[in-house]
């Protein structure tokens, strides 16, 4: 293995633990910090796939505003007594076995069809992602920016509508 | 050794604990979480697959993503905290009724 693949396995590992600690962890906090930590570790795999201007953004975005968005939330709501949390009955239990079905079907998928070998494409610098979001993808991209106003605009009345209540 | 098919089981991984997540706790933040979780290994995906066609589309596809990413967890914890002042808690099971009584 190369240095390369070496320091690729660390961060995936560490994405996996984030991952983990979002499944297990009992208090909220815990939570968003281990969602947190999977975040900074995949923004790492981005760059390390060539994708450096994703990587950054995703820290920006994710890192930076949804885990902080979490935090805010849970304190603003004091989560502090303990809920019957785990879905441990009959129907949860068959839907956690779907679910490792699922992934175990899907990994002998594509385990058995022929994926191409492995090679790094081009570059995501900011200069040739702005030159295609602005040309072949001009539409989805403005569609987008029409999105995030629309869900400003909702989460502001939402949130107004539970102030007068 | 393809690294092609280790990358996109990483996803795959990824993309299973977060729908595990949505299943299996009942807190409806940490299954927003479990939903972040879940976009998110799509995009790593959509970047793999990019990577090995050699094309920047994937990125770009990741891009649009991750600005619906943000505009959904910021409706689901509106949404959340209205429920919360509504009955006093966040448990998944206790929002039973259409009716805000």
């Amino acid at each position: 293995m190369t240095l390369t693949a070496v320091i690729f396995t660390i961060f995936a590992l560490l994405g996996l633990w984030g991952a983990l600690v979002v499944l297990f962890a009992k208090r909220p906090v815990y939570n968003a910090l281990g969602l947190l930590l999977n975040f900074v570790s995949l923004a790492a795999l981005y760059i390390m796939l060539n994708a450096p201007f994703l990587g950054v953004i995703q820290i920006i975005v994710y890192s930076g505003a949804i885990v902080v968005f979490f935090l805010f939330v849970i304190m603003i709501l004091n989560l502090r007594d303990p809920l019957k949390d785990m879905d441990l009955s009959f129907k949860g239990l068959v839907s956690y076995i779907l679910i490792i079905a699922l992934l175990a079907l899907l990994g002998v998928y594509l385990y058995i069809i022929d994926l191409p070998a492995w090679k790094l494409g081009p570059e995501g610098s900011p200069e040739r992602l702005g030159e295609l979001l602005l040309t072949d993808y001009l539409i989805p991209f403005e569609l987008a920016s029409l999105l995030l106003l629309v869900a400003i605009v909702i989460a502001v009345v939402i949130g107004k509508k539970g102030e007068e209540q | 050794m393809n690294y092609t098919y280790w990358i996109l089981m990483l996803a795959l991984l990824y993309f299973s604990i977060g729908a595990l997540v949505v299943l299996f706790r009942r807190n409806a933040l940490v299954m927003l979480m479990g939903l972040e979780l879940m976009l998110n290994s799509a995009n790593f995906a959509l970047i793999t697959v990019g990577n090995v066609v050699d094309s920047l589309e994937g990125q770009v596809f990741a891009l649009v993503i991750l600005a619906i990413a943000a505009a959904e967890v910021a409706l689901g914890l509106a949404i959340v905290i209205n429920l919360y002042r509504l009955k006093g808690t966040a448990n998944i099971d206790e929002f039973n009724s259409l009716r805000s009584d």
